[in-house]
């Protein structure tokens, strides 16, 4: 009888345990997990909510799937703003990641100034995309240094890259592989750190070369960082604004050629004011690119992640 | 198959000798043992010969090649890692064959190598899974395979069963052993345990602070130790070191009295025999032995003694040593004194 007492005490005691275990647990993640809320979840409810009625300044009247119908038909949005991001995105992801991981293989070398080399190849992603686009301007204007490299090199080029319909996108598209590689580079590193050195010794004993190392050793076992590089640059892209605003302006000029998603939507919220219809916008894109990120999690998740 | 020499080999890290004027003759198809405490060069030496760290000064020969600027896929060598060092992406059969592949065999010869591979170590059901759904065990066998595959001139292992469990130890060390008894193959194995060293290596050296200190087969090691080091490191329970002066009639102040714990005896012994009182602390039964923990005069000792003899905590108890099994050690220069 008083071993049984003995016995359920202690269950309690060690029931109470549990939970204050429990409690301090999910005092840590209370804070965080209410910033998530408050600047994640809710917003995009919020953004649904004023997507089902025509808001302006202030809330209009319901329109219900009013501004998904409009938006449908919508031909700046799909034959500009929709193409321009699919496009800058397929060209620009390849070339983040493969610039990303070429730089993040060369400064995880054993070289001198190594620590110099990551920084300097980092800087592009710290400096502010502003003053970035402005420089561009000018080394991509019509007498500008790119241009008079060209020259001399037996190209003959005359007109500003940003200011031509044919290459104010592919422009864009160099010019922010080439910022955001320090950023790409900094995710491979860490990945690339995480590879253990026995593995490479292995392969060195079992003849492999540089080249051979890097295909069938180094590349597959950056298979995590891959994907995490993948889907980060993926939403990155698919989000472009900033440069694009920059350079072609709120009309995404020269004739749409630079018109992006995340522009078309900031067009619709300040220039237009009609909030509810760039809600609608934000909701399709965030519907667009939550579809995309699962899509990648399943071909990645499937494979086995080594 | 062939020989390996390390030729007054030396390792630098910045002011540290890691290795310190090595020379080292193994015989071809010999299974060399190098042994020794964390830090004392052993794996550094290893890695010289794999081509895994340059050399400072002296030479490597695999056979009569110098190989110090050779790289290592062309030294024909082959490594097992203390950590395996399995390509995590790729199934059991590729981590055997990448090597082969590397080295563009045709397709046929690689699968009849691997097979052949496979067969010895038993890995057949194994082939298409990956590292991270094997055992340690097994991990182990499929690293040990991938050596095997490569029909090298040596095998180097580095610590190979540190990771495994105790059982399992035993069991790799004799597979290991079987293996190269049926090979043939230049072995040169690392380990820090002495046991592993004792019962495997046709010749172990044992190394200290990047200095060789002996090389020789395992009973001669173990009965012949040329300093206090490899007195002190060869051999478990480890040989009773203690001032000559302890033992009545063992030698003076300069001299260092060393006596393996088997070798004492209860009682005062034969006439040619040291003895000594010392005050019983602790009795550890061993199943077929005990290990006796003694004090004489403040002085720690170990005796190994048959489990008939019973003695009680605290008991002051007469034990002796043969006087041909005590072996004297200079006290300044800790270098062995033969009488």
């Amino acid at each position: 009888m008083a071993v049984a007492v003995a016995k359920r005490r202690q269950a309690r005691g060690l029931g109470n345990e549990r939970t204050r275990e429990a409690l301090v647990g999910y005092g840590f993640v209370a804070l965080p997990m209410a910033f998530f809320l408050l600047f994640f979840i809710f917003p995009v409810g919020y953004a649904f909510y004023i997507s089902r009625y025509n808001w302006q300044i202030f809330k209009g009247p319901y329109v219900g799937w009013g501004n998904y119908r409009t938006l449908y038909h919508d031909a700046v949005f799909w034959h500009h703003a929709v193409r321009n991001t699919l496009v800058y995105t397929v060209f620009v992801v390849p070339l983040q990641m493969a610039l990303g991981l070429a730089l993040a293989v060369v400064v995880n070398q054993s070289i001198r100034f190594r620590t110099f080399f990551r920084a300097a190849f980092y800087f592009p992603s710290l400096a502010a995309s502003a003053a970035i686009a402005s420089i561009a301007t000018y080394i991509l204007a019509s007498d500008g240094l790119f241009n008079t490299v060209l020259h001399h090199l037996g190209y003959h080029h005359t007109n500003a890259w940003f200011t031509q319909e044919n290459t104010a996108l592919p422009s864009i598209i160099g010019l922010n592989a080439w910022t955001t590689s320090g950023t790409m580079m900094l995710f491979y590193l860490a990945s690339l750190q995480a590879i253990p050195v026995d593995v490479y010794e292995a392969a060195a004993i079992d003849g492999a070369g540089a080249w051979r190392t890097f295909w069938k050793v180094t590349f597959p076992l950056l298979k995590p960082g891959h994907f995490f590089v993948l889907v980060v640059s993926i939403i990155g892209s698919l989000q472009m604004f900033d440069q694009a605003f920059l350079i072609g302006g709120a009309s995404g000029g020269p004739n749409y050629s630079t018109m992006t998603v995340v522009l078309y939507l900031y067009n619709q919220a300040i220039k237009s004011i009609s909030f509810g219809y760039a809600a609608a916008v934000g909701v399709v894109l965030f519907a667009f690119i939550f579809t995309v990120t699962l899509i990648q999690r399943l071909l990645f998740g499937r494979a086995e992640v080594a | 198959m062939a020989t390996v020499t390390y030729d007054h080999v030396t390792k630098e890290f910045g002011d540290t000798k890691a290795v310190n004027d090595l020379a080292l003759d193994i015989q071809d198809g010999e299974f060399m043992v190098l042994v020794g405490p964390s830090g004392c060069g052993k794996t550094t030496a290893l890695r010289m010969l794999a081509g895994l760290e340059k050399v400072s000064d002296g030479r490597i020969l695999i056979g009569d090649r110098v190989v110090n600027n050779v790289a290592p896929q062309h030294r024909d060598i082959a490594m097992v890692f203390q950590s395996y060092a399995l390509y995590p992406h790729m199934t059991v059969f590729d981590n055997l064959a990448f090597g082969l592949r590397n080295q563009k065999i045709p397709k046929k010869d690689i699968d009849q190598r691997v097979r052949r591979a496979v067969d010895i170590l038993d890995l057949g059901p194994l082939v298409k899974r990956k590292p991270k759904q094997l055992s340690g065990g097994q991990r182990q066998r499929v690293a040990l395979g991938r050596a095997i595959v490569r029909e090298p001139a040596a095998f180097l292992m580095d610590e190979p069963l540190s990771n495994l469990d105790a059982k399992l130890r035993v069991q790799t060390r004799a597979e290991i052993l079987k293996l190269q008894n049926t090979l043939g193959t230049t072995t040169i194995y690392v380990t820090h345990d002495q046991v592993e060293a004792m019962t495997m290596g046709h010749r172990i050296a044992v190394m200290s602070l990047g200095v060789l200190q002996q090389v020789g087969s395992p009973e001669d090691v173990y009965t012949d130790p040329v300093n206090v080091f490899v007195a002190g490191f060869i051999g478990s329970p480890a040989m009773n070191l203690v001032p000559a002066p302890l033992l009545d009639g063992a030698g003076g102040q300069d001299r260092i009295a060393g006596f393996r714990p088997e070798h004492i005896d209860l009682g005062n012994g034969r006439a040619d025999a040291i003895a000594f009182t010392a005050r019983v602390e602790v009795v550890e039964y061993l199943g077929d032995e005990q290990l006796v923990h003694m004090t004489r005069k403040d002085t720690p000792l170990q005796a190994k003694l048959p489990v008939e003899e019973k003695l009680g905590l605290g008991q002051e108890a007469e034990f002796s040593v043969p006087r041909d099994k005590l072996l004297l050690f200079d006290a300044q220069t800790q270098q062995r004194v033969r009488a």
